[in-house]
């Protein structure tokens, strides 16, 4: 089963680089703890006579990074998981599979940043949308979870992750979700063998996540 | 050029415009993110009608790196 967990953090008065601090450390402080409860759902009680619980802070320190920089657990191959924050929120994500996730807040976009990212598809799915900002939002996390989740970081053209064909039916301003803010609708791109789903949290934050089927 | 990238950086991250020096790293020294990093190569391919190829933007870590790609793409 896989462990979603995101968390609002009050950065209010902090310059962009503290801020980024402090919300990098919020979302490793997440990670650990959701690593904690998701070892105990797994059933992972016991190494060489030691609980695991008590060495999950241990396994922090043992992170090693790929060389697109994407973390994992050296001594736990079968645990994935993937951090993500934005300004006032952090996320975390912990799977078996191959996962990557994104967060977002919601505001107002260049429009050359648009251009560089969406297909043409996409382009125009963004510019007929009722909300600009939100449909721009669910783009890019989407697009950036999957590049997460493939862990080749931004060396991978996000033109080529394309969701115009899965979203180009949905019904403008009408986006069903649960109480937990998740989109009711089956998120799929051009590139076979992922999936993804979306939160949207708070009003104003938009989390995508990307698992590898 | 130094000085339009300097107004350009300005917009993306909330940044004091004597922290943007030749040698300033983007993510480290200026806070930059992917989005903003992304947000920034979308202005300069727009203003100087240049592509920058996703397998480079990886190895632009510094301002004087993005300056030098710029100038050589430009040129």
């Amino acid at each position: 089963m896989d462990r979603i967990a995101w968390r609002l953090i009050e950065t209010t008065g902090f310059t962009k680089l503290q801020e980024e601090e402090v919300l990098h450390r919020a979302a490793w402080q997440l990670l650990e703890e959701h690593l904690q409860l998701y070892m105990k759902e797994q059933n992972h009680t016991e190494i060489e006579g030691q609980p695991k619980k008590d060495r999950v802070p241990s396994i922090l320190e043992d992170i090693k990074r790929n060389s697109w920089n994407k973390p994992y657990l050296r001594d736990y191959p079968e645990i994935q998981f993937n951090l993500s924050h934005c300004h006032g929120m952090v996320a975390c994500i912990i799977s078996s599979k191959e996962v990557g996730i994104d967060i977002e807040e919601i505001r107002a976009f260049p429009r050359a940043v648009m251009k560089k990212v969406c297909s043409k598809e996409e382009q125009q799915w963004i510019e007929q949308s009722t909300c600009m900002e939100e449909s721009f939002f669910r783009l890019w996390t989407l697009k950036e979870s999957y590049i997460k989740a493939v862990g080749k970081g931004l060396s991978f053209p996000m033109k080529q992750v394309d969701f115009s064909n899965s979203l180009n039916g949905e019904t403008n301003g009408k986006i069903h979700r649960n109480i937990h803010g998740k989109i009711h609708r089956k998120i799929q791109s051009n590139q076979s063998g992922y999936w993804f789903c979306q939160y949207i949290l708070e009003k104003k934050y938009i989390l995508s996540i990307c698992v590898k089927d | 050029m130094f000085e339009q990238l300097k107004e350009m950086i300005c917009e993306f991250v909330e940044v004091d415009e004597a922290k943007i020096t030749m040698d300033a790293k983007l993510i480290e020294d200026l806070g930059f993110n992917s989005y903003d990093l992304m947000c920034l190569i979308g202005e300069i391919e727009e203003h100087w009608d240049i592509e920058v190829d996703e397998k480079d933007v990886i190895h632009l870590h510094t301002v004087q790196e993005v300056l030098d790609y710029m100038s050589h793409q430009v040129a």
